[in-house]
C-alpha cells in the first residue's frame, strides 16, 4: 500500500500516518487489563452448564471458606437489591445472575470475588448449584410451535414470540409478484456469528464510599449512554458516574451492549468498597456477549423477462436467544433491515421479521454493521445472482440494468429510505474494467471446458449509516446524535473531544485532520480525545459506521462555529471589516489582498492576548449534530475463486472491493478499514458460526472452534474508489468501516455458486467450508 | 452432548454371584475409574470424586449413583449424576446377565446420557472416546473384580473358572 506524503496546507485527502499507531506497535497502549488499583478485588463468573435449567440450590459455603475470597454474589442477592435483572437495549430486559432457571449454557449464575484472579477463578469451581435440567429449544422453528415449551416465563405472554416486525405494501408487493415474467424464491440463512475482538470485554468498578462517586473502566464503545443506563439500572445519580474507556482492542459492536458482568463488578464495589475487575475469557467472550445475525430469511423476487425488477417479497425468522438484547435503535425492532432493496429500483417491496426466543445466548448486535444491514445486502445480493441465473442472463448485466439511476436521487426506495446519493452504474464500470471482468468471463469458460470449477461473484450493496436522525432513531429514548468540542489553545494547538469512542477506527488521526482541514491548524499538533465522560461531550458512541456521518460532522461544524469567532478576530487584527475577509490557502485574507493575512495560530494567540473590545476571551466550540439523513454507501465487489474438486477447498484467486464512502478524509485509514473488513467478510463466508448441539451446548467455545483467519488464510485485497459525496453531510463523508463486512460475504458466495452452477447448484449456506463443499460435490457426482 | 455406548462382557462366575457383586454399592463403587473418593452411602447408593481430563478440560467430578436391581431379570440400571468443572453429567447405564455356560456369565451393558457445559464444549471433539472409555472400564473393572472374587475363592476350593476373560 502506497502511502502519500505527510500533508501540507490542506489535511484532507491525505494518507496521514496514524498518530495513535506509535503507542500501539510500541506496546505502549493502556488497555483495560492494564489497569492494576490499589486494593483492588478480581471477580470470577459461574456459569451455567446447562441451556435450560431450574436452579435448585446454590452452595457457596465452600468457596466462603477458602482464605482471600471476600463475596460470593447470586442472581438471588441482586433481585433483594432490585437488581436481578436489567433492562436491555431493545425494550426487553434479561437477568443480571441467573434468577430460579437459566436460559443458556453459559449463563451467569454467580460470581466469586477475590484477591486474585487464579483465586477467583478456583473458587468459582467450589460453587455448587443443583439444577433440574428442562427441554432445551435451539431452533427457531421449533420455538414458534404452539406446544413448544415456555422459555420466559417470566413475561406475561405465554409464547416464544419477541416481536413482529414489517414494512411495505404486502398487498401491491403480492399482486406485482402474481404478474411478474418471472418469480424466484431463495431461503438464506446468515449465520449466527460473534464480533470476537481480540480484547474480549471486562471492567473495573471503582466504588469510592466517602465521595459516592464511581469510577468504571470499561470496555465500551458507548460510554454516555452507558452511564446514563448504569444510573437508570443501580439509581446511581448520573453525576457520580464517571466512566473511562481506555484505549479498546476492537469491538465490533460486541462492546455495545451492557452485560451483567459489568453490572456485578458494580454491586460488588458497592458491597465491598473495594475497586473491582473482571476481565472475560476468550470462551466467556464467545459465550456470554452479543452474538450477530442469525436471521433466517426467504426472498421473492420479481421481474420482467428481460430481467426489469418489479417487486420484492422477504420473510425473516429471527433467532434472539434468551432475551432480546439485540443493540437497535428502539424503533427498529429488526434494525435498518428494510434497506434489502439493495442499490436496485424496486417499484414495490415488502419485509417482514418475526422474532423468537430460544436457548442461545442473546444479542442481536450489529458486528460490523450497521443493524441488520449486512443480511439485507446478503439477501438480495444473493438473490439477485439467482435471478441472474434463473434468466441466463450475466449478473452485472442484470445489476447494470436495474440499478437506481443517479438522476433519481435523492432516491425513495419502496421501503421508505431516502437514499441520499450513488452513482451505482459508475462504481460497477469502474469495478469491471478494473477486474477485467469480461476478459476473465472467457477465461472461466476455458478452464471450465479444461474441467475447472471457477466462478466470479458480484455484490454491488447499498448500506444505509450514520443513525441517525433524532426523529426516527433513539436508543432507550436518549436521540442518536453525536457531539465535539474543540478548543484552541493560545499556541495554535487545539484539543478535540468528541462523543464517540474509537476501537481501531484511526479517530485521533481523521479527527484531527478535519479540525486541521476547517481551521488551517497542523494535524499533528491536535490531540483527540474520546472515551471520558467527565470531559468528553454527551454522544452516542461509535458502532454501525455512525462516528464520521456523526461526530465527524459535528467536529466540522465545531470547528465551523470556530472560525466564526476566528474571522472576527481576523478583522479586528486586519483592521477591515469582516465582510472583506475569505477563508482562502487556510487562512483569512483580504478579498483580493492576499498578503494581507492572518493565520489560525496567530488569531488564537490573539484570542487569549489582543481581542476586540468586548469579545468574550478564548477560541473554542461545542456541537451537536442531528444528522438531517442517514448517509448510503455502496461499493461493487469482484471475487474469483477456484475449487478443489478433490477437498472442497476454495481458492480466492483474486478479490476487488470499489467501495464509495463520500469524501475521503485518509485514503490510507480507508483502505485499512476495507482490508480487515473484507478479512472479517473472507471470515464469515468460509469460516464462523456459532454452533449448539441439540441440547444447547455451544460448540465455538474457543479459536480452535470459532476460527479467525491470520495473514495466512487470507487472501490479497485489491481496492479502489469512486466518489460521491454525501449532499447533506458537512463534509461530504459517509462512513466506511463496515462496508466490506456488509457488501463481501454475498461476493464470495456468488463466486462459489457460480463455480458449482454447472453442476446445478444454486445455493449453499454459510459458512462455506470444505466440508460442506467437499459433500455437495459428491453429492453431484464428482468423485475426484 | 448426547451419549450412547454399549458392549459386552464375560465374566467367571454364575449369574447369582456376578448379580449379587454388582448389586452391592461396596463393590461396584470401587470400580470407578480414576477415583479420587469414594462415600457409599449404603448398599445402593454411593458417591465419588473422580478426576477427569478431555483435552483442555481437567478437573474433578463429583458423580452421585443410585443402583437399582432388577432381581427377576438380573439386571442392574444405574442412574449417575455429575456435576464439576461448570459441568453436567447424566447417564443411565444399565446391566443384563445371562449365563453363558454353569460358570460364567456374558453381561450386556448400555449407557445413555448427556454431558453438558465445558466437556461438552471445550473438550467436544475429544469427549465421545473419552467417554466410551471410561464407561467401558467401569465394566472391565466390574468383570476383573467379579473374576478376582471368584477366582479367589475357587482357589481356595481348589477349582480354577478362569476360563473366560475379556469382552467387548
Amino acid at each position: 500500500m502506497a502511502i502519500a506524503e505527510e500533508p501540507t496546507g490542506h489535511v484532507m485527502g491525505h494518507a496521514m500516518k496514524r498518530k495513535e499507531d506509535p503507542r500501539f506497535i510500541t506496546g505502549q497502549g493502556r488497555y483495560l487489563d492494564d489497569i492494576v488499583l490499589p486494593r483492588m478485588l478480581y471477580m470470577a463468573i459461574v456459569h451455567s452448564p446447562y441451556a435450560h435449567a431450574r436452579i435448585k440450590s446454590i452452595d457457596a459455603s465452600a468457596a466462603l471458606q477458602l482464605p482471600g475470597v471476600h463475596l460470593v454474589l447470586t442472581g438471588a442477592d441482586l433481585d433483594q437489591m432490585g437488581l436481578g435483572w436489567m433492562p436491555t437495549m431493545a425494550g426487553d430486559r434479561e437477568m443480571t445472575l441467573a434468577v430460579g432457571k437459566v436460559l443458556y449454557q453459559y449463563q451467569e449464575v454467580a460470581v466469586v470475588l477475590a484477591e486474585s484472579r487464579a483465586l477467583a477463578e478456583d473458587a468459582a469451581q467450589l460453587v455448587e448449584v443443583e439444577y433440574e435440567p428442562l427441554p432445551v429449544i435451539v431452533d427457531p422453528f421449533e420455538s414458534m410451535k404452539p406446544d413448544a415449551p415456555v422459555l420466559r416465563e417470566d413475561r406475561e405472554q405465554k409464547d416464544n414470540h419477541v416481536f413482529h416486525w414489517e414494512v411495505g405494501d404486502r398487498t401491491a408487493t403480492e399482486q406485482l409478484l402474481r404478474s411478474c415474467d418471472v418469480v424466484v424464491r431463495q431461503k438464506v440463512r446468515f449465520q449466527r456469528i460473534h464480533p470476537a475482538p481480540l480484547e474480549p470485554c471486562g471492567c473495573i468498578a471503582d466504588f469510592n464510599k466517602a465521595t459516592g462517586r464511581l469510577t468504571l473502566y470499561m470496555t465500551s464503545q458507548a460510554p454516555h449512554a452507558h452511564r446514563t443506563v448504569f444510573s437508570m439500572v443501580t439509581g446511581i445519580p448520573e453525576q457520580n458516574i464517571h466512566i473511562i474507556s481506555p484505549d479498546v482492542g476492537g469491538g465490533f459492536g460486541n462492546k455495545v451492549p451492557i452485560y451483567p458482568g459489568y453490572v456485578a463488578a458494580i454491586v460488588a464495589s458497592l458491597k465491598l468498597g473495594r475497586p473491582v475487575k473482571w476481565v472475560e475469557t476468550r470462551t466467556e467472550n464467545l459465550t456470554e456477549t452479543a452474538f450477530a445475525r442469525d436471521y433466517h430469511m426467504e426472498a421473492e423476487l420479481g421481474a420482467t423477462k428481460d430481467g426489469v425488477v418489479q417487486a420484492l417479497k422477504v420473510k425473516t425468522i429471527a433467532d434472539h436467544g434468551a432475551f432480546d438484547a439485540a443493540a437497535d435503535p428502539s424503533k427498529f425492532p429488526a434494525g435498518l433491515f428494510s434497506i434489502c432493496t439493495g442499490s436496485y429500483d424496486f417499484p414495490n417491496a415488502f419485509a417482514e421479521v418475526d422474532a423468537f426466543y430460544t436457548n442461545k445466548t442473546p444479542g442481536g448486535i450489529a458486528y460490523r454493521c450497521s443493524f441488520r444491514v449486512t443480511e439485507a445486502s446478503y439477501l438480495i445480493e444473493r438473490t439477485m445472482d439467482v435471478l441472474a441465473d434463473e434468466l441466463g442472463m450475466d449478473p452485472a448485466e442484470l445489476r447494470l440494468k436495474n440499478f437506481v439511476p443517479p438522476e433519481k436521487f435523492p432516491y425513495h426506495s419502496a421501503l421508505g429510505w431516502t437514499y441520499d446519493s450513488g452513482r451505482y452504474a459508475e462504481t460497477l464500470k469502474k469495478a469491471l474494467e478494473r477486474f477485467d471482468y469480461t476478459k476473465r468471463r472467457q477465461e472461466q469458460d476455458e478452464r471450465r471446458r479444461k474441467g475447472e470449477l471457477v466462478g466470479i461473484g458480484l455484490s454491488t450493496f447499498t448500506e444505509v449509516v450514520g443513525a441517525g436522525p433524532s426523529q426516527t432513531f433513539d436508543i432507550m429514548g436518549i436521540k442518536m446524535f453525536d457531539s465535539a468540542e474543540i478548543r484552541v489553545h493560545p499556541t495554535g494547538s487545539a484539543i478535540v473531544r468528541a462523543g464517540t469512542r474509537h476501537q481501531g477506527q484511526g479517530h485521533e488521526t481523521t479527527w484531527a485532520q478535519i479540525v486541521g482541514e476547517e481551521l488551517g491548524l497542523d494535524p499533528q499538533n491536535i490531540l483527540v480525545e474520546e472515551g471520558d465522560t467527565d470531559t468528553a461531550p454527551y454522544g452516542l458512541g461509535t458502532y454501525a459506521s455512525r462516528s464520521t456521518p456523526t461526530a465527524g460532522a459535528a467536529i466540522a461544524m465545531a470547528a465551523r462555529r470556530i472560525r466564526e469567532k476566528a474571522q472576527k478576530i481576523a478583522a479586528y487584527l486586519l483592521e477591515v471589516s469582516e465582510e472583506d475577509l475569505e477563508w482562502r490557502d487556510q487562512k483569512f485574507q483580504v478579498r483580493g489582498v492576499p498578503s494581507k493575512a492572518v493565520t489560525m495560530q496567530e488569531i488564537a494567540f490573539a484570542a487569549y492576548t489582543n481581542l476586540p473590545e468586548g469579545m468574550e476571551p478564548g477560541l473554542e466550540a461545542t456541537y451537536y449534530y442531528d444528522p438531517p439523513n442517514l448517509t448510503f454507501p455502496n461499493g461493487a465487489y469482484l471475487c474469483q475463486v477456484s475449487i478443489d474438486k478433490g477437498t472442497g477447498e476454495v481458492k480466492v484467486e483474486k478479490f476487488l472491493a470499489v467501495d464509495d464512502c463520500g469524501n475521503v478524509i485518509n485514503p490510507m485509514i480507508v483502505e485499512g478499514q476495507i482490508h480487515g473488513g473484507l478479512t472479517e467478510g473472507f471470515a464469515i463466508a468460509f469460516m464462523q458460526e456459532i454452533v449448539y448441539d441439540e441440547d444447547g451446548n455451544h460448540l465455538a467455545t474457543n479459536f480452535s472452534d470459532y476460527l479467525v483467519p491470520t495473514a495466512w488464510e487470507a487472501p490479497d485485497w485489491e481496492t479502489d474508489r469512486t466518489v460521491t459525496p454525501s449532499p447533506h453531510h458537512p463534509i461530504g463523508a459517509k462512513g466506511v468501516g463496515e462496508s466490506p463486512n456488509v457488501g463481501s460475504p454475498a461476493a464470495f458466495v456468488n463466486a462459489v455458486i457460480d463455480a458449482l452452477s454447472p453442476l446445478g447448484i444454486r445455493h449453499i449456506d454459510m459458512p462455506l467450508t470444505r466440508e460442506k463443499i467437499w459433500r455437495a460435490l459428491r453429492e453431484h457426482g464428482i468423485e475426484e | 452432548m448426547q451419549l450412547h455406548y454399549e458392549g459386552q462382557q464375560s465374566v467367571d462366575g454364575s449369574v447369582g454371584e456376578v448379580f449379587r457383586f454388582i448389586c452391592d454399592a461396596h463393590n461396584v463403587g470401587p470400580c470407578t475409574p480414576d477415583l479420587v473418593d469414594l462415600d457409599v452411602l449404603d448398599a445402593a447408593h454411593f458417591h465419588a470424586t473422580v478426576k477427569v481430563g478431555v483435552g483442555p478440560v481437567k478437573g474433578k467430578l463429583k458423580l452421585e449413583v443410585a443402583l437399582l436391581p432388577q432381581e427377576e431379570q438380573h439386571s442392574l440400571t444405574l442412574t449417575i449424576h455429575g456435576s464439576g468443572m461448570g459441568s453436567g453429567v447424566d447417564l443411565t447405564a444399565s446391566a443384563a446377565l445371562t449365563p453363558s455356560d454353569v460358570s460364567h456369565t456374558v453381561m450386556d451393558w448400555q449407557a445413555n446420557g448427556s454431558v453438558s457445559g465445558p466437556l461438552a464444549t471445550v473438550g467436544g471433539r475429544l469427549l465421545d472416546k473419552q467417554a466410551q472409555r471410561i464407561i467401558e472400564q467401569v465394566f472391565v473393572n466390574v468383570r476383573d473384580a467379579v473374576n478376582r472374587l471368584v477366582n479367589t475363592s475357587a482357589s481356595e476350593e481348589g477349582t480354577d473358572r478362569s476360563a473366560s476373560g475379556g469382552g467387548s
